[in-house]
């Protein structure tokens, strides 16, 4: 019986090895395009500027990338390009509760999926659309044109379902002074990378009829949570948003540092390897030993 | 039977006195009474914390807190209850306790290491509670601490996840302790398939604590090499991945939910068959789909993270295999509800509980695959309906089994028996405010309401008025037996050795047990539910 026990340590440990094995190999398929993380999640400790800031201005929220600023105003008098190439100010759209979404359209990440779950949960939202709020999504990228942001209407319109009035959601782009004015007084940050792609959250804030910053949505947004923001901006009371995860948008390519992770799985398996050498040894040993005890 | 000391009269080791016969015992019967009164504290507190958010929600608007107080209570509730009663409080008490008794032997393998994992544990958790409020103001993070990296909490976090580890590695040692115990320790006599199932389901645990845990060590290493080295590994900045961070919490807490289960398993598996008079149905089914429930639980941690972004074929496989646990433990209730069949049924309060515990923790198995789905998981993501399935699990399931194994076990731990109908009534209370408690956060997830917030909108009021009313019924319940079973210790009436006609060790022993267990080692080792004779006892007793 003893025997017997040990040899089932032997295939229990063993098949514990192997299991502490596979989430190496498992984690290291799953592609990561898009992520989730925190709300106060920063970067390493950079005073960095935002990279769109207009010179000497020094962005204090260098190191969150969504900093909270609930309760302030942005500036009403930005001057922003809708979907059909004309001017307009801030004003003349944001005159009831808005939901504001900063994305690039041309994005190979996540502002796709952001774009389509606020889509679909605008569908499903119990506010009006027009009498109760408003939606903007604009670009952060100040390459972008009026055709990007009609593209981007085209598309994600659908996904809110026909009942949705198509004035009632603009797409807007702008110059680069305009959008750092107006990310800067979110206290929305993100970076360009070297490929041209942008690192930057997924979050959306919701802002009175006045301009006053309400409550910032996070993650994949809830049809209840969005309600509740559409409520509190219905009221003007600035409120304390939930912490939920932030999804982050960056440009990965999976196959960019393949060899560390070929490297990495030789290695794991080559120690795997020789623990399960060593325990069968030792197991050996010691049972050669029980069968000389014996004969003795 | 000839009279013998019992443990609490016998310290170990020998000439300590006092306190100091408890501070620095090696006997497992006291450790396990000391984590029982450190867990029973954390316990209360989480669960008034529980009640105070529920007042809160009762009616819309600030009722008697304010966002930010609402915002820290609960992850203090989560914590709590997570890490310093969930986690520990089947295996750290019941299983110190018993697992030694019913394995036939005198201790488990490592009795100092065994009192050093209680220090880690009331260290650990104090640190834990500690690190929730240095750095900036209240926690506000839940228990998940997802922000591993961030400037603004760094402090907080890299202290919260010290004491995760802490706490973690002081399961790891208990389970270390069980695992050898099972192996090294275990009767000469005693086959593989004659020990309890109780004690399977722990050694399945074990194996789980052990091999999980370092993951989480992994994983705070991971985060100080990032912080202090500048190495990207979670910032997408310095080019790392904070998906890889998700991956790496779940690979830990994801089997941590089944650390929590799984002895509650365990529970029910003893108690069900003593109170039919039928040796459980399944036995080796049982034993392996503990096993299995093991295995299997370790594969599915990445389910928390469908919404996050992974690639599609992830989500799939994930998906596949969450669906896979839910086989093993298909065949546990299986199994209990069968054993009840044609049984000679004998009511009692631990009965009564483990049957709570089997409806509710089968309401929480059913709703768990409508989150394990992944389309549907998309839909109720993040709502009411996440709270109510998993409180069905940890309360329904693992509560409600801890009640039942306090119930079942207080006469042989403390040699005393409490009265039934006090448990009785608290037992039922519990149960129906339970109900009424997580139906209406069903249903109110269903209609959209999303989790953690302080306040909500109007058409939810009523559901949140339910629930409220629910809690309260669900505290007193929970109060009434508590209190039940201290009133036994204040006017006790001597429990006998025996009181349930139990089959395995622990019933053959006095109560309380003496301090090696056993005064004459056991001769006979049997099938541990063989209850013939105890049938034939009573038949000739007449009863």
């Amino acid at each position: 019986m003893v025997v017997n026990s040990r040899r089932i340590a032997v295939v229990f440990s063993l098949l514990g090895l192997l299991l502490a094995g596979a989430p190496a190999g498992l984690v290291a398929h799953t592609d990561s395009g898009v992520t989730e993380e925190k709300q106060h999640q920063g970067p390493a400790a950079t005073d960095r500027k935002i990279e769109a800031a207009p010179a000497g201005q020094v962005v204090e929220a260098g190191k969150d990338w969504v900093e909270e600023k609930t309760g302030a105003f942005i500036p009403l008098g930005l001057s922003f390009t809708d979907e059909g190439g004309r001017r307009m100010l801030l004003r003349d759209f944001i005159d009831r509760p808005t939901l504001l979404l900063p994305v690039y359209f041309h994005c190979p990440s996540a502002c796709s999926t952001t774009l389509a779950y606020l889509a679909t949960t605008l569908g499903r939202l119990q506010a009006t659309p027009g009498k109760d709020y408003r939606v903007i999504a604009f670009s952060f990228n100040e390459l972008e044109t009026a055709d990007d942001a009609r593209r981007a209407r085209n598309n994600y319109l659908k996904l809110a379902g026909k009942a949705f009035p198509e004035k009632e959601w603009r797409f807007l782009t702008g110059d680069r002074e305009s959008i750092a004015a107006l990310t800067t007084a979110l206290g929305y940050r993100f970076k360009r990378a070297a490929d041209g792609t942008y690192i930057h959250p997924s979050a959306l804030a919701a802002v009175g009829g006045d301009g006053r910053i309400i409550r910032y949505v996070y993650g994949n947004f809830i049809s209840g949570d969005v309600d509740m923001a559409i409520a509190d901006a219905a009221q003007g009371t600035p409120s304390l948003s939930v912490k939920r995860l932030l999804r982050m948008c960056f440009g990965t390519d999976p196959q960019a540092n393949s060899a560390v992770v070929q490297t990495v799985k030789a290695v794991v398996l080559a120690v795997f390897a020789a623990a399960i050498a060593a325990l069968l040894l030792v197991f050996r040993r010691r049972r050669l030993d029980d069968a000389g005890g014996n004969r003795k | 039977m000839t009279e013998t000391q019992s443990f609490f009269e016998t310290p170990s080791p020998a000439g300590l006195t006092g306190i100091r016969a408890w501070l620095f015992t090696h006997d497992h019967k006291r450790l396990g009474l000391m984590y029982m009164w450190a867990i029973l504290f954390w316990f209360v507190l989480a669960m008034f914390f529980g009640l105070l958010l529920r007042t809160e929600l009762m009616s819309q608007g600030r009722t008697i807190m304010g966002a930010e107080t609402y915002n820290s209570m609960f992850t203090l509730h989560g914590v709590i209850m997570i890490f310093l009663f969930g986690i520990p409080a089947i295996p750290a008490i019941f299983g110190n306790f018993f697992l030694p008794i019913q394995l036939g032997t005198d201790d488990v393998f490592f009795p100092r290491l065994n009192l050093f994992s209680w220090y880690l544990f009331m260290f650990g958790s104090l640190f834990a509670i500690v690190s929730l409020f240095v750095g900036e103001g209240f926690p506000d993070t839940g228990w998940t601490f997802y922000v591993p990296f961030s400037i603004s909490t760094a402090g907080n976090v890299s202290l919260t996840v010290t004491a995760a580890f802490i706490l973690g590695m002081s399961s790891m040692l208990t389970g270390l302790n069980f695992v050898t115990t099972f192996h090294r320790m275990r009767h000469k006599k005693m086959g593989l398939m004659q020990i309890p199932l109780f004690t399977w389901s722990l050694y399945a645990t074990a194996w789980v604590q052990i091999l999980a845990t370092p993951v989480i060590a992994i994983t705070f290493v991971l985060v100080v090499v990032e912080r202090f080295l500048s190495v990207g590994l979670f910032e997408p900045d310095k080019g790392g991945d904070p998906l890889l961070y998700q991956h790496l919490f779940w690979m830990y807490s994801h089997p941590a939910v089944y650390i929590i289960i799984l002895p509650a398993m365990g529970v029910i598996s003893e108690i069900i068959p003593v109170f039919s008079r039928k040796s459980i149905f399944g036995y080796k089914a049982i034993a392996a789909s503990s096993m299995a429930i093991a295995i299997a639980g370790s594969l599915v941690w990445a389910h928390h993270m469908y919404t996050s972004g992974m690639s599609d074929v992830s989500v799939f496989v994930f998906s596949l295999l969450t669906f896979l646990v839910a086989v093993p433990s298909a065949v546990k209730v299986f199994s209990w509800v069968s054993t009840m069949y044609k049984g000679s049924i004998e009511m009692s309060p631990p009965l009564f509980l483990s049957l709570c515990f089997i409806y509710l923790f089968t309401v929480g198995g059913l709703t768990g695959l409508v989150l394990g789905a992944a389309g549907t998981n998309i839909h109720v993501h993040d709502t009411h309906f996440v709270v109510a399935h998993f409180h069905f699990v940890m309360l329904g399931g693992t509560g409600f089994a801890f009640f039942a194994a306090l119930h079942y076990w207080w006469p042989k731990m403390f040699g005393v028996m409490y009265s039934y109908r006090p448990a009785y009534i608290g037992a039922v209370s519990a149960a129906v405010g339970f109900i009424f408690h997580f139906v209406p956060m069903l249903i109110l997830g269903m209609q959209g309401m999303p989790r953690r917030y302080y306040d909500y909108l109007p058409q939810y009021e009523t559901g949140n008025f339910l629930a409220g009313f629910g809690a309260y019924l669900l505290v007193f319940g929970i109060v009434v037996m508590f209190v039940n079973l201290f009133l036994s210790l204040r006017y006790p009436r001597t429990a006998p050795g025996n009181p349930w006609g139990g089959t395995t060790l622990e019933w053959s022993i006095s109560s309380p047990p003496p301090m090696e267990n056993f005064t004459v080692s056991p001769e006979k080792i049997g099938f541990p539910y063989d209850f013939s004779e105890i049938v034939a006892r009573s038949q000739k007793e007449g009863r």
